[in-house]
């Protein structure tokens, strides 16, 4: 039997349609839950994927309305049971809203943030991201070779790491930081968004919960770079194929 | 009644809030038998502005070229679509439509800017289609003037903020600078989408209407917007500048999401029951004027209660209820048994109350028998009007002259650059060559997916929309101001050209074409007659070339009142298909040791051109168009495509040759870093102008061992190899002079890499303009 | 060369999506609260002796101020009223433009959003919960930090 993956959509959400290819393409039985069929809607799946977007606008903070909606308590549920939960972009934000990534403090008491760009705007580019953590430290991915390189896009006005410098140290003593931004062959470079320690995702101490900024999921069709999602998804897909045979 | 008589009435219509003009409002009491209701007379001043009823501009647009083998639908409605092409067994249409949004962009950007994209998408959407891509083409005022610069990061931000949010990627667009536009900036837009020949809606009541439900959908309507079509078809001036401010629209990108989501849903549904429904957004006239034009266009009429328009401020007056123009609203013709369940897609699935306070979806009216338009309001009738007069509008068939341009003088000597080392550099730097990443990385370029090829990495963007299917779509837009203020005849058919080139160059076959012609006032002869010369232009471009217009618009009264008038300024998009997008490259340099080739015969004349301008020459003709030999190049760089013989190509504009070479050149910049170095005696000599000539062709790169092949290709087109590609990173000329490619980059993208840094320290104080 | 902090604060006078949207999730949250209102705040730092230019320049920005759709309010003293809280990003460089433009006088600017919770008489609610509110949606201490 295989994994379902519920796709979370909120109003607002953008990303959705191409995140939902990107599954299925890595061989995963996914659909697209809406916001209006609530917790009860979304409890019966086996992981929970929440995609780019400005989900209600980005009102108040960006992910902040969507953390406290009601479908999110089904997704929080089950990231406490173990399943695997990707936000990508705004679905990232999201997910540090609702505090299960980095995980470090209560729900919903956020200890870190996606906080607005450094140049204070909207910014859309290529980017390279290198795994930042030994496969074991990261199960819903544990497939990925160590520091492979992941082609990306980057597109947000908020996907700076913000945090006091005390969280920041232990998100990187701790293996949180997921992800770093980096050139075509892996060498650390300064984040576009001046995201803080490099950082371009977190993961919770357990690592069956991402928050990813940069798009793996956009490049299906690329022919300006190298496609990145392919190995991104095979390997979350592997991860899932594991856990449910478990 | 607004006033006591017909004399009354002219002389309060400034104070009233009207453009409409002594005759039109005679003609309008004659017709009627009476005075009009205030409603009517908002809804003649909308439906015969010139924003809507092209009534200085439509004689003359009948010239262009409107139909061919690849158009399914042709400018009736208010978008075009053009064949695709089939993907199991169904014919796909890529819909195309392009407006402008000067005027409230200009008063108030940010917000002028992102209702521009608002409406352009609708345009789409309302042919029951996907919407897929967008494009901005942008006139700017001299950068280096605070409030041009503000007006101008301001569109941008608009533009970002509404694409982004709703998720359709920006496929390309440009950027002029031109003192020209320093009263008046140029913000035109262009969407695309996708439908399947069997699914398209149209803008029109269907047979068999009489008895559907008239339905609206979307933001409660409110004052915002009130006025917007006679405004834009005004000049601007500072004391009207408050009032002016009202009269833009608010943008809810957020709302719109839902809408349109909630839209591809009703798209399923009625397809799946073969149900036939009248479908458009409402623009400029508000609802009035789109349920007038749903009808007109249908043969019907209608009867409509505005009281049932679901509003979000208390006892608005029913002009403003019936013509204002709030914006994210929709207008559906649908049979009553379908109408329960259109409502309910829009207001519990997709919950649009929950969305945004008061936005629903709600009968407001009837179609009925015969051909008038009545609207009650508490009771009272408020509008009772014959269709075909509302919205046939006015004619006119005012004076123009057409300024012949001066046969050039011998062009007089000039003194070059020391090399062509420092002729490039100079080039680079140029406003309108310069790089424009910091405006173009605003734009979500990826969003959906569907991305091939993203803005800055060619010349036209590639998406390929059906999942699964290879089909490429590609689009890209021109239109030059230097050739504009030369000759309008020659800018608009340079406009055409280069927006096909820049198709082909990514192996793209052009399938049709959009305008919109931005001009002066219509009641001066001079601003006329450029906008009738630019017709001739882009009709006779679009005849040789065999791309119809298959939809446009018009912006006239492009001035501020102290008479400073922008450039003539015909701009043009291109959509082209790509059967097979694996033939498709980017313009970056892929490889060290390939040859590279001009192709096409180059018209070598420098009138407009950067390097004239950069070299003070003046009297030099715009360059001749040879249409022959840009079929040949066109059809040549297509089938070379086909047969992957090229690795890279570029379309040679702005700048000419060198710059061209010197993009491909940065393209590779963060990688693989790929240089060149030109052969001898060609053209890069500083004595030869042939180096610095626009309009010439294209550069393409061939990998050396398929350069035999390519020749093979090319038998009846000019090429000339002047380069090879190399891997140092340096441009070699033949003249022995050098530049490193890093320090050129940095050149290129100094100039507007502080796009959004703030204003000059030493600003003025802040003049209200 | 003295300097001093005033405050421009520019809310709604058409529906505050932003707030009606706060409020909703506040009353998800199982607050008391029976309205939000938001407006957002400059905080300038200028020379006094140009107050007055800048409280003039300021209504014909079109970037802060649209009198079609705002209201502004000028405080000389740049601090939040009892009854509201404002919510200001932490470690931001202050900025030299205010809407956009530059003005003779203007040392910095910084902006902030100032959010106030009424209940169902209009009153502003208890401190208490205003500041529980403030803990548990409003204010994300990740990089933000509220001031009452």
């Amino acid at each position: 039997m295989s994994a379902r993956v519920a796709v979370v959509v909120f109003p607002g959400t953008n990303s959705e349609d191409e995140t939902l290819r990107a599954l299925a393409a890595a061989g995963l039985d996914a659909e697209i839950v809406h916001w209006s069929r609530g917790a009860a809607g979304l409890r019966p799946f086996d992981a929970y994927v929440l995609p780019g977007g400005f989900s209600y606008e980005d009102r108040v903070r960006a992910g902040a309305v969507a953390a406290h909606d009601e479908a999110m308590d089904a997704v929080i549920e089950g990231a406490q049971r173990g399943k695997y939960v990707l936000g990508i972009c705004n679905g990232a934000q999201t997910l540090l809203e609702a505090g299960l990534v980095p995980g470090t403090g209560p729900l919903r008491r956020p200890t870190a943030a996606f906080a607005p760009n450094a140049s204070g705007k909207f910014q859309s580019q290529h980017v390279y991201v290198r795994l930042n953590v030994s496969p074991g430290r990261m199960p819903m991915l544990a497939s990925l070779p160590p520091r492979c390189v992941i082609p990306a896009w980057a597109s947000h006005g908020e996907g700076r790491l913000a945090a006091t410098e005390a969280e920041l140290d232990r998100l990187q003593a701790d293996g949180h930081i997921a992800f770093v931004y980096c050139n075509a062959h892996g060498d650390d470079v300064p984040a576009p968004n001046g995201s803080a320690r490099g950082a371009a995702a977190l993961t919770n101490a357990a690592g069956n919960v991402l928050a990813i900024m940069p798009h793996p999921e956009r490049s299906e069709r690329a022919v300006y770079a190298p496609s990145g999602g392919v190995v991104f998804f095979a390997a979350f897909a592997a991860a899932l194929a594991a856990a449910v045979r478990a | 009644m607004v006033a006591i008589d017909v004399d009354a009435l002219i002389e309060q219509r400034g104070r009233i809030g009207v453009a409409l003009t002594p005759d039109e409002i005679r003609a309008i009491v004659a017709h009627l038998g009476r005075l009009p209701t205030e409603t009517e007379l908002f809804a003649f001043d909308a439906q015969w502005s010139e924003h809507c009823s092209y009534k200085s501009s439509r004689q003359h647009l009948r010239k262009l070229p409107v139909d061919g083998p690849t158009v399914m639908q042709g400018p009736a409605e208010d978008a075009g679509i053009l064949h695709l092409g089939t993907w199991n067994g169904e014919s796909y249409g890529v819909v195309i439509a392009h407006e402008s949004h000067n005027h409230p962009s200009q008063v108030v950007p940010f917000e002028g800017a992102a209702t521009g994209i608002g409406g352009i998408v609708r345009d789409v959407l309302c042919m029951g289609a996907e919407i897929i891509g967008l494009a901005d083409p942008l006139r700017f005022g001299r950068l280096d003037d605070p409030h041009c610069r503000y007006v101008a990061q301001s569109v941008v931000d608009g533009i970002a903020a509404y694409g982004n949010a709703i998720g359709v990627p920006n496929m390309g667009g440009d950027v002029y600078i031109d003192e020209s536009f320093d009263d008046n900036v140029l913000v035109n837009v262009v969407a695309l989408g996708l439908v399947k020949e069997s699914e398209i809606i149209h803008s029109k009541a269907p047979p068999h209407s009489i008895g559907y439900d008239i339905v609206l959908v979307g933001k409660a309507t409110d004052r915002s917007g009130f006025g917007g079509a006679s405004f834009s078809s005004l000049t601007l001036d500072d004391a009207d500048a408050e009032a002016n401010k009202g009269a833009v629209q608010v943008p809810d990108p957020f709302l719109k999401n839902v809408i349109i989501r909630a839209s591809y849903r009703v798209f399923e549904e009625l397809r799946r029951d073969n149900i036939v429904a009248g479908f458009k957004d409402l623009g400029a006239g508000g609802f009035a004027g789109c349920s007038a034009e749903l009808c007109a266009s249908g043969g019907v009429g209608a009867e409509v209660e505005l009281d049932r328009v679901p509003t979000s401020q208390p006892d608005l007056p029913p002009a403003v209820v019936a013509i204002g123009e709030t914006q994210e609203r929709l207008c559906w013709i649908v049979p009553p048994s379908f109408t329960s369940r259109l409502l309910a897609i829009y207001n519990e699935e997709f919950s649009l109350p929950r969305i945004s306070r008061g936005a629903a979806a709600a009968i407001v009216g009837t179609v009925v028998e015969g051909g008038r338009y009545r609207a009650t309001y508490r009771g009272e009738v408020v509008m009772d009007v014959d269709l075909d007069f509302l919205t046939g509008g006015v004619r006119y068939n005012r004076p123009y002259t057409v300024a012949l341009p001066n046969p050039p003088a011998e062009p007089p000597s000039y003194e070059g650059f020391r090399d062509a080392a420092s002729a490039l550099t100079a080039l680079l730097a140029h406003r309108d060559v310069c790089s424009r990443r910091a405006i173009f990385e605003r734009y979500d370029g990826v969003v959906r997916g569907t991305t091939a090829i993203p803005p800055g990495y060619a010349d036209a963007g590639v998406i390929c929309p059906i999942p699964g299917a290879p089909l490429g779509v590609a689009l890209a837009v021109a239109g030059n101001p230097r050739y504009g203020k030369l000759d309008p005849q020659l800018a608009a058919e340079h406009a055409v050209v280069e927006a096909v080139r820049n198709v082909v160059a990514v192996g793209a076959r052009p399938l049709g074409l959009t305008d919109c012609l931005n001009f002066g006032d219509p009641t001066v002869p001079e601003h006329l007659g450029a906008l009738v010369a630019a017709v001739d232009g882009l009709s006779y471009a679009a005849r040789r070339l065999g791309t119809p217009f298959v939809s446009g618009n018009v912006s006239l009264y492009n001035q501020s009142k102290s008479g400073r008038t922008v450039a003539p300024s015909p701009i043009v998009a291109c959509v082209g298909a790509i059967d097979d997008v694996a033939v498709t490259a980017t313009m970056a340099f892929k490889r060290a040791g390939s040859a590279i080739y001009t192709v096409g015969i180059p018209d070598i004349h420098l009138g407009g051109s950067v390097y004239a301008e950069l070299l003070g020459i003046e009297g030099a003709m715009v360059p001749r168009l040879d249409y022959d030999d840009i079929e040949r190049a066109n059809a040549f760089v297509l089938a070379a495509f086909r047969e992957g013989l090229i690795a890279a190509a570029h379309d040679v504009s702005d700048g000419g040759t060198l710059v061209a070479l010197a993009k491909m050149a940065f393209a590779t910049h963060d990688g693989p870093r790929i240089g060149l170095a030109t052969e001898p005696g060609a053209r890069d000599g500083i004595v030869c102008d042939d180096a610095f000539a626009e309009a010439t062709g294209f550069v393409i790169e061939v990998a050396d061992e398929e350069a035999f092949a390519m020749l093979a290709f090319a038998r009846d087109v000019v090429v000339e190899r002047i380069a090879t590609t190399t891997a140092a990173y340096e441009f070699a000329f033949a003249d022995g002079s050098r530049a490193s490619l890093d320090d050129l980059y940095e050149v290129w993208s100094a100039p507007l890499r502080d796009f959004y840094a703030t204003a000059p320290a030493r600003a003025p104080e802040p003049v209200e303009r | 060369m003295t300097s001093v902090e005033r405050a421009y604060v520019v809310s709604l006078t058409i529906p505050d999506n932003e707030a009606y949207t706060a409020l909703t999730t506040l009353v998800r949250i199982g607050l008391p609260v029976d309205r939000a209102v938001r407006a957002d705040v400059w905080i300038v730092t200028l020379d006094p002796a140009r107050a007055g230019a800048v409280d003039a320049a300021v209504p014909t920005f079109e970037g802060m101020f649209n009198p079609n759709k705002h209201r502004l309010e000028i405080r000389a003293d740049a601090a939040p009223r009892a009854g509201e809280v404002w919510i200001m990003p932490r470690d931001e460089r202050p900025a030299i433009t205010i809407g956009g433009r530059m003005i003779e006088g203007v040392h910095g600017v910084r902006r902030c959003t100032a959010w106030r919770l009424l209940d169902a008489h209009g009153a502003d609610v208890p401190p208490a919960l205003l500041e529980r509110a403030t803990e548990m949606f409003l204010c994300n201490p990740a990089f933000q930090e509220a001031i009452s």
